[in-house]
């Protein structure tokens, strides 16, 4: 079962290494819309302080939803999804796999990307510090969530937009705590609750994700 | 317990919030219950083309 | 089943599963909780207009609640029901019961809707604003996008099978989530707010105040059904158009 994981994480991270520049132009995107909010709000660093953290958290809900067609749509297209679910292993295992490799190559880049970002928005170094611990503790979460949506909307017309419509409103929580934790520690109070909660969305996310994927994929495929 | 119909609609001067919101409401209803009976309607009438063929 | 079976069941609930059974029966049921909206709202009403006191605090306004408060209660209970329905249609197969969670949608969002305007509404004279991101009202608001978020993922997906399915999951997700977005909410609206403690929403309520607010919640909940009801008939004769007792209804040339 553990071969069977790693090489469903295997496969998906060397198309994405082929795939380099699909995998940047997340990493880009993320990086691009955190830059537009000081472009729309003025640069005065103590408002940006302010937001920053929470501007962060929303860059990074867009950017792991605009990566979800690789997850699933790109092995659907040519036919290989299909294939993958047929092989015998269990289906929630196979999405463990692919939503893990899909955090590797845009989850966790967004975590060491936002150490800059943090510095252009004159955060603080514990706030920044939080800020790194929160997305790492969180894009999980938004990994899983997304997974869901892109699982529900494979192959429908209405892409992108549709399943942002439909996977924001879950990640709410991920994205109050993780926000709320940054503040917390800016604040000076413990971030702890917050970065646990968080963890604790994360590990439930993992528990009960998979298996509500591995049935939209089975209605999708239908 | 209103000491005239003019105290009941000025509602102690918060009559324009308080009607707006209850009237809301009333368009709320009357629209959800209008479409409603409108398409209860479609769906009972006789389609007179495509008896054979799928729409 | 056979003659035997049936007789040995004087009420199988699968029976309402066939859709011309449910057609009959909701068209007979529906007029009956319509008359018992109409009579609790105008009892609520009344109760709320003529027989409940000012408020200390808030003057007259604080009026809305009595149908603020049931708008709010039912897109909340709305959706649980309509999660519950689409489990039943997940589980057991069943289309009615994947109808019956479509039906419910459009009722549970427009009560979200209703629960904000009015919410607005009361905010702005009570609290000053017509809009301060309060914990309800942020929920409410996702809620609100929860239930389009349902409509338009069944609205974008042609078969109606895999629409019926994969927007039942998608409630069903979303019914796990509410509470955790509820309590996330709360929480983020303590934090900004310091330790400052919200001031009482309600008013301290005087007896005829919430016996109106709960007859009006009733009224809602009674209007909500025979809406769904309806709505969920109307679902069916579109869906089974092409079958012989839908043909037979309705006449003429079809």
């Amino acid at each position: 079962m553990n071969s069977a994981l790693l090489a469903v994480v295997r496969r998906d991270l060397l198309l994405a290494l082929r795939q380099r520049g699909d995998v940047l132009n997340v990493l880009l995107f993320f990086v691009v819309v955190v830059s537009m909010v000081p472009l729309g709000v003025g640069p005065e660093l103590g408002v940006l302080r302010l937001i920053g953290p929470g501007t962060v958290w929303v860059a990074a809900l867009l950017a792991s939803i605009v990566s979800l067609p690789r997850l699933f749509a790109q092995d659907h297209a040519d036919g290989s999804l299909e294939q993958i679910l047929l092989s015998g292993q269990p289906a929630a295992l196979i999405v463990i796999g692919k939503i893990l490799a899909h955090w590797l190559v845009t989850g966790a880049p967004i975590t060491v990307a936002a150490i800059p970002i943090a510095l252009m928005f004159d955060v603080g170094y514990a706030p920044g510090r939080t800020l790194v611990l929160s997305l790492l503790l969180g894009t999980p979460a938004l990994s899983l969530l997304g997974a869901i949506g892109a699982a529900l909307t494979l192959g429908l017309r209405g892409g992108g937009v549709l399943v942002t419509l439909l996977v924001l409103p879950l990640t709410v929580p991920v994205l109050i705590f993780g926000a709320g934790a940054v503040s917390a520690t800016a604040g000076g109070l413990s971030a702890g609750p917050s970065l646990l909660l968080l963890g604790g969305l994360s590990l439930g996310a993992a528990a009960l994700a998979p298996w509500a994927i591995a049935l939209a994929l089975r209605i999708s495929l239908e | 317990m209103w000491s005239s119909w003019g105290d009941f609609w000025d509602m102690g001067g918060y009559g324009g919030y308080i009607w707006s919101a209850y009237g809301a409401v009333a368009l709320a209803v009357a629209m959800e219950l209008l479409f409603l009976r409108r398409r209860l309607r479609q769906a009972l009438r006789p389609r007179r083309a495509a008896r054979r063929r799928s729409s | 089943m056979s003659e035997t079976a049936m007789a040995h069941q004087r009420f199988h609930f699968f029976r309402y599963a066939a859709p011309p059974e449910f057609y009959r029966l909701a068209g007979r049921a529906a007029p009956w909780f319509a008359a018992l909206a109409v009579l609790l709202g105008l009892g609520g009403l009344y109760l709320g207009f003529f027989l409940a006191p000012v408020d200390a605090q808030q003057g007259q306004v604080y009026r809305i609640m009595f149908v603020h408060v049931p708008a709010a209660w039912m897109a909340m209970f709305l959706y649980l029901v309509m999660a519950f329905w689409a489990a039943l249609g997940l589980i057991f197969n069943t289309r009615m019961s994947a109808v019956m969670a479509c039906a419910l949608a459009p009722s549970g969002a427009l009560m979200a809707l209703l629960a904000l305007l009015t919410g607005a509404l009361w905010g702005r004279p009570a609290w000053g604003t017509y809009w301060d991101w309060d914990a309800r009202m942020t929920s409410t608001l996702i809620l609100l996008f929860l239930y389009m978020g349902f409509m338009a993922l069944h609205s974008a997906i042609d078969d109606t099978r895999r629409a019926d399915r994969a927007a039942g999951v998608l409630a069903l997700v979303g019914v796990v989530n509410v509470p955790i977005i509820y309590f996330s909410v709360q929480w983020w609206n303590s934090l900004h707010q310091g330790s400052s403690i919200t001031l009482g929403r309600a008013p301290s309520m005087a007896t005829p105040m919430l016996m109106a607010m709960l007859v009006m919640s009733l009224a809602a909940w009674m209007y909500c059904i025979a809406v769904a009801l309806t709505r969920a008939r109307a679902i069916v004769l579109e869906r089974e158009r092409d079958s012989d007792w839908v043909r037979a209804l309705v006449g003429g040339d079809a």
